[in-house]
């Protein structure tokens, strides 16, 4: 199995043209292709919304400091994979040779439109990425400009969108703020910890900081608290975000700092010391590995293949990890952590190690728990959700091998069915090919260093929670979950009725990744909007006994108060910060959230197959008096020409 | 096995040997949907409104731009404003429709929907050539609906109060020939709906429906409730340009009794089975079932505030989009006599600068049985500068039961609701001054008998009669009493058929009760 291919950071400087606050307007001839056929249009060299709203928000006050620069295009053999170790590290890849874009050595290699991913190469991107340094995403689309060429699936137009980054929403990567072939997004990443307008805003806990490249720290304002690791970005195109995300578009983002720093030596008193490396600094993912676990299915020539018309839920029908089928991954006899993302389409997973052996969770959704959880299986894993886990493999013999097993049995598009035993899955017990075995690791050595990592078989604290206790709660809200998303109860304190609430994606397993019933915001809910600086409730209810809705709230993790009306049945490994939450059939969920920091659009809306609304937008303003209030912002056009905005005002021409 | 560039073999297209090395688990099944496209879509026989048979596939779809729902003429849901805002799109689309654009509208309710009924339908809303509605046989539609992802099972939606007649109030929106799709509700702005279907599927790259909103600056919205109006209601109606697919609303708020258009707004398909007369000539005029788009509290009272804004009428001032306010209500304990009148003050503050108009409502007070109340104002102004006061008046009727019970008021403005503490209103037992009083004669034919209330009132004093029409209007009536205990108000000649609810007899001193009667057609 091969380790992520770290892409490379630059200076700024190399980025031509250089970044600017604004979106760059200068005009370029457009191919005939994306205008059926016309020549001698033009259109802006890039695609993000023109105007000083869709400016990145302080951007002269957060310069970037690094530039990524990345391609999406096909499918193509890659002659610059880094995936940052040696190669003993990588199961004896030699990254000198060029390496395909298949799925395995005996597959037929993907042609330039079966697969899309940035750079068109294989394996899956990795951001390196530290807090207080911030990180400008140049995003060229290099996909075909006729949009048929696509082998059945996947559009040509991209939406990117960092999970779940805390900075404003002009670079969320909002779904109707996509941009075409030939042009190029600039996406300003901060890296800001959440809270840093309010809390320790002179930047004096060195809890709150980031690796400085020198054994020491940089100290970030912000809440030390809320320090996340693990995230994925991928594409968050309009109605095709699904399609795109099977397709190839997706990576992910190791998150560096003081207390989570990648390197297992320093003992500062702030590092935790968790497993990764201690050649560099920060950073060393030798004992760290990202994997991406996501199913695929292929057409008879071997191509990859999706049903764009399976509007219940696309299931694959082979587990891939790193777009590797059947992989297998050498380790060491010593602690290894693993960034787990599930990036499929439908499916859910739960994991257990063949020998039903101790893996200890430290993480959930990319942020550290309050206390580690050794599991022998863990909890269902939804589209979006991230779990970290740690595995020691020096229980293990040299020579012998133990397999990541999925037990969680789906054959419906909608919903997770059975859960197997360990034993049921490595029995062939499923007629579901994606349940039983799927990565196996190999024990070739013992470490050539000692371990210093610290992350025991028993519970030891990480990051504790923000304490939320003095923090009065602005409103709560329940919203419940039916009917596609409508609000039914008619609680008029507590309830929203109507359209429903705003802001939330509803990850319907039928829509995918970001799909399903977008609930959006209403004008008429403006003013109720959450006000920024103040703490709410939220309650979500899944009123359906047969759907299990993955919600992911952008832009805040929200603590997780209780589960079914009880804080007792709220797990351990769901005791930390969360942004993708599930409601199981009949179930509910009461969270915590923060709505601060930035300004502009807020939260964005509109996803996917079904969206209540043409997405609303609202931006946070400042009156004369200094208070924050929110105000909707016009809709974005896009087309190649270039961005218009749509007034939901017109739609009352005539009838007033 | 390791997963080695060392390995790989640049295969052939077509031939893939998928035999693997040694440590292989299994022989992998290959995933074998590779049907084309066209298969999915079944190419069944539909009927249209004009009589014709039509195949799905070959006739309707193929190579064609498209949007289809799936609707039944008689929904009391959102199809209503589902084809009333498809014909909006029709509108905007011009004349793409039926030429290279067609919209389909298919009923999920055959045996009902039978072409003249479709045909009927959609001449209410104005549909135009190249939009077809379509029948056929319930198990080919329940197919088609299931193929085209617009059906929902019902063992799902669960949900009390969820739509559970089986669709969705979805609309696909396709390319056949690119083989581009994607569903949006079909309630969306239609701009943005006619945008999807000539601009986005297109794919030709065309700006028909670029946006018109200039610079994509924020802009101030008068009233959330202009929003919700734009969104749910201005498909079929419009304030004071005249009758669209449903009546013009300039006015509204004095052409009827605000409870009954609360009510209405609320729960059109419930006012409507209860043989509500007025629901019922709405329906014999206009032809289309006003839907019950299932309006919560918070967007009601926007709403109203809206209307009343627009039509000029009452206070009420466009909203504020900040701040927010409160309210307390005094006093902790009002004790009243069964047939009395107890009154409470509320009082509202303004936060960080809220200015607007604020519904007052109560809650709590169904439980003392009879009693009724009303507000001084339907609206308070809340203002930045000092507070405003409300009055609420509350009247038991004589058999009120005594007990305390539990009072909450609170306001909604926009969609923000506060409630007050609770309060208590401790009714006791009747007073000796007791009232009775009847109708005589005790059935009267409208328009035709002459009736009065008569009763007896242990003191004397001005007796009240208050009567709620079947229409939701009210009168008065009085009289004094003769005070040797008897009165008798009228006599007065019944105007309506109906029941007549609420009808207080009341006299000064404070007792009281209620009558109910009704009155009937009869011949002269």
């Amino acid at each position: 199995m091969p380790r992520f291919d770290v892409l490379p950071r630059n200076a700024v400087a190399t980025l031509s043209p250089a970044p600017t606050a604004e979106s760059n307007q200068t005009q370029q001839l457009l191919d005939p292709n994306l205008v059926g056929g016309r020549t001698g249009l033009t259109g802006p060299v890039e695609g993000r919304p023109p105007g000083p709203i869709w400016a990145h928000q302080l951007f002269s006050a957060m310069p970037p400091q690094v530039a990524i620069e990345v391609k999406t295009q096909g499918a193509q053999a890659n002659t610059s994979y880094n995936p940052g170790v040696p190669r003993s590290l990588n199961s004896g890849i030699d990254p000198t040779v060029p390496f395909p874009a298949a799925f395995h050595p005996h597959f037929p290699v993907q042609e330039p439109n079966s697969a899309w991913t940035f750079n068109g190469t294989f394996p899956p991107k990795l951001v390196i990425a530290r807090y207080g340094e911030p990180i400008l995403f140049r995003h060229h689309n290099g996909l075909p400009t006729d949009v048929t060429q696509n082998n059945g699936f996947g559009r040509h137009t991209l939406s990117t969108h960092e999970h779940n980054g805390h900075h404003g929403a002009e670079n969320d990567g909002f779904t109707g703020a996509y941009f075409y072939p030939n042009q190029f997004y600039d996406y300003h990443w901060p890296w800001t910890l959440a809270g840093w307008t309010s809390i320790n805003t002179t930047a004096s806990d060195p809890r709150a900081g980031a690796p400085d490249g020198k054994g020491g720290i940089t100290k970030v304002p912000g809440d030390w608290r809320e320090t996340m690791s693990s995230h994925w970005f991928h594409d968050h195109m309009f109605s095709f975000t699904n399609q795109n995300v099977y397709k190839g578009i997706a990576g992910m983002t190791n998150i560096y700092s003081a207390l989570d720093r990648g390197n297992e030596a320093i003992n500062d008193g702030v590092n935790l010391r968790l497993p990764s490396g201690t050649a560099k600094d920060f950073g060393n993912l030798d004992y760290d590995v990202n994997l991406v676990i996501a199913e695929k299915a292929w057409d008879n020539s071997g191509q990859l293949h999706m049903n764009t018309l399976a509007f219940r839920g696309f299931l694959g029908d082979q587990m891939t990890v790193n777009f590797a089928w059947k992989p297998v991954f050498q380790v060491e006899r010593r602690k290894y952590r693993f960034r787990i993302l599930n990036a499929s389409v439908s499916r859910f997973f739960v994991l257990a190690l063949s020998d039903g052996s101790t893996m200890v969770q430290i993480a959930n959704d990319g942020n550290l728990l309050p206390m580690t959880v050794p599991l022998n299986q863990l909890d269902q894993l939804g589209i979006a959700e991230r779990y970290d886990i740690v595995i020691d493999f020096s229980r293990f013999g040299l020579g012998s091998t133990v397999d990541l097993v999925n037990l969680q049995e789906q054959t419906n598009g909608q919903g997770p069915g059975a859960i197997l035993t360990i034993a049921q899955a490595l029995a062939g017990g499923s007629s579901d090919p994606c349940v039983g075995p799927f990565l196996r690791f190999q024990i070739v050595r013992d470490p050539a260093q000692p371990d210093l990592s610290i992350c025991p078989n028993t519970p030891i604290p990480l990051i504790p929670n923000p304490d939320l206790s003095q923090i009065p709660v602005a409103r709560q809200r329940t919203f419940t979950f039916g009917d596609n998303g409508k609000i039914t109860s008619n609680d008029p304190i507590t309830a929203y009725t109507g359209s429903g609430p705003w802001g939330i994606g509803v990850n319907n397993t039928g829509g995918g990744v970001s799909g399903g019933s977008q609930l959006s915001a209403d004008y008429g809910r403006v003013s109720a909007a959450p006000r920024a600086g103040t703490l709410e409730i939220w309650t979500l209810i899944n009123t359906n006994k047969n759907w299990d809705h993955p919600i992911h709230i952008h832009f805040e993790e929200g603590q997780i108060l209780m589960r079914n009306g009880s804080a007792a049945n709220v797990p351990a490994w769901e005791k930390g910060r969360k942004d993708v939450y599930r409601l199981h059939p009949g179930g509910s969920v009461t969270i915590a959230l923060r709505f601060r920091d930035w300004s502009g659009m807020f939260m964005e809306h509109c996803h996917n197959t079904m969206h209540e609304d043409n997405s609303m937008l609202l931006r946070w303003e400042i009156d004369d008096a200094g208070t924050p209030f929110m105000r909707p912002l016009p809709t974005p056009i896009v087309s190649p020409t270039g961005v218009t905005f749509e007034s939901p005002d017109d739609i009352l021409s005539g009838a007033l | 096995m390791t997963f080695s560039p060392a390995h790989f073999k640049a295969a052939a297209l077509g031939a893939v040997a998928l035999t693997v090395g040694a440590a292989a688990f299994w022989v992998p099944r290959v995933a074998h949907d590779t049907r084309p496209r066209t298969d999915h879509f079944p190419n069944v026989t539909l009927i249209t409104q004009d009589g014709k048979k039509v195949r799905f596939y070959d006739d309707l779809i193929k190579g064609k731009i498209v949007a289809i729902d799936f609707i039944y003429s008689s929904c009391e849901f959102s199809c209503p404003l589902e084809t009333a805002r498809l014909a909006q799109v029709n509108n905007l689309l011009g004349d793409r429709v039926g030429k290279d654009i067609f919209l389909y509208s298919i009923t999920i309710d055959p045996d009902h929907d039978t072409p003249a009924v479709l045909k009927a339908y959609a001449s209410k809303f104005h549909a135009g050539r190249g939009w077809t509605f379509l029948t056929g046989r319930k198990q080919d539609i329940d197919l088609l609906a299931d193929r085209l992802g617009l059906s929902e099972d019902g063992s799902i939606t669960a949900a009390p109060g969820a739509d559970t007649d089986g669709h969705t109030p979805h609309l696909l929106i396709g390319n056949e020939a690119t083989g581009q799709w994607l569903r949006d509700t079909a309630t969306d702005n239609p701009r943005f709906l006619a945008h999807l279907i000539a601009d986005f599927v297109d794919t030709r790259g065309s700006t028909t429906f670029s946006g018109r909103g200039g610079s994509g600056q924020s802009f101030d919205i008068d009233s959330p409730g202009q929003y919700l109006f734009a969104k749910e209601c201005a498909a079929c109606h419009t304030v004071g340009h005249g009758d669209g697919i449903g009546p013009d609303l300039a006015g509204i708020d004095t052409r009827r009794d605000p409870d009954w258009l609360a009510r209405y707004i609320v729960e059109p398909d419930k006012v409507l089975a209860s043989g509500d007369p007025i629901a019922r000539q709405l329906l014999a005029r206009y032809g289309v079932m006003m839907p019950n788009l299932r309006v919560g509290d918070q967007d009601l009272t926007a709403l109203l505030d809206f209307l009343r804004t627009k039509t000029g009428h009452g206070s009420a001032r466009p909203f504020s989009a900040k701040g927010d306010f409160g309210l307390a209500a005094d006093p902790g304990r009002a004790q009243v006599v069964a047939g009395a009148e107890a009154r409470f003050t509320v009082t509202f503050n303004s936060v960080e600068g809220f200015e607007g108009s604020v519904r007052p409502q109560i809650l709590g007070l169904e439980a003392a049985r009879g009693a009724i109340g009303s507000w001084s104002a339907p609206t308070v102004e809340v203002s930045a500068a000092g507070v405003t006061k409300a009055t609420y008046t509350v009247l038991t009727l004589l058999d009120t039961p005594p007990g305390d019970y539990p009072i909450v008021f609170q306001a909604a403005a926009g969609s923000i609701m506060h409630r007050a503490g609770a309060v208590t209103l401790s009714v006791s037992g009747p007073p000796k001054d007791a009232i009775t009083a009847a109708l005589q004669p005790d059935a009267a034919v409208v328009g035709v008998t002459s009736c009065i209330i008569a009763g007896k009132a242990t003191a004397g004093g001005w007796v009240k009669d208050i009567s709620t029409f079947p229409d939701g209007s009210v009168h008065h009536l009085s009289s004094k009493s003769n005070g040797a205990g008897s009165y008798s108000i009228g006599p007065f000649v019944l105007q309506q058929i109906g029941l007549y609810h609420d009808v207080l007899i009341d006299t000064e001193t404070g007792g009281r009760t209620a009558l109910v009667y009704r009155a009937v057609a009869g011949e002269h």
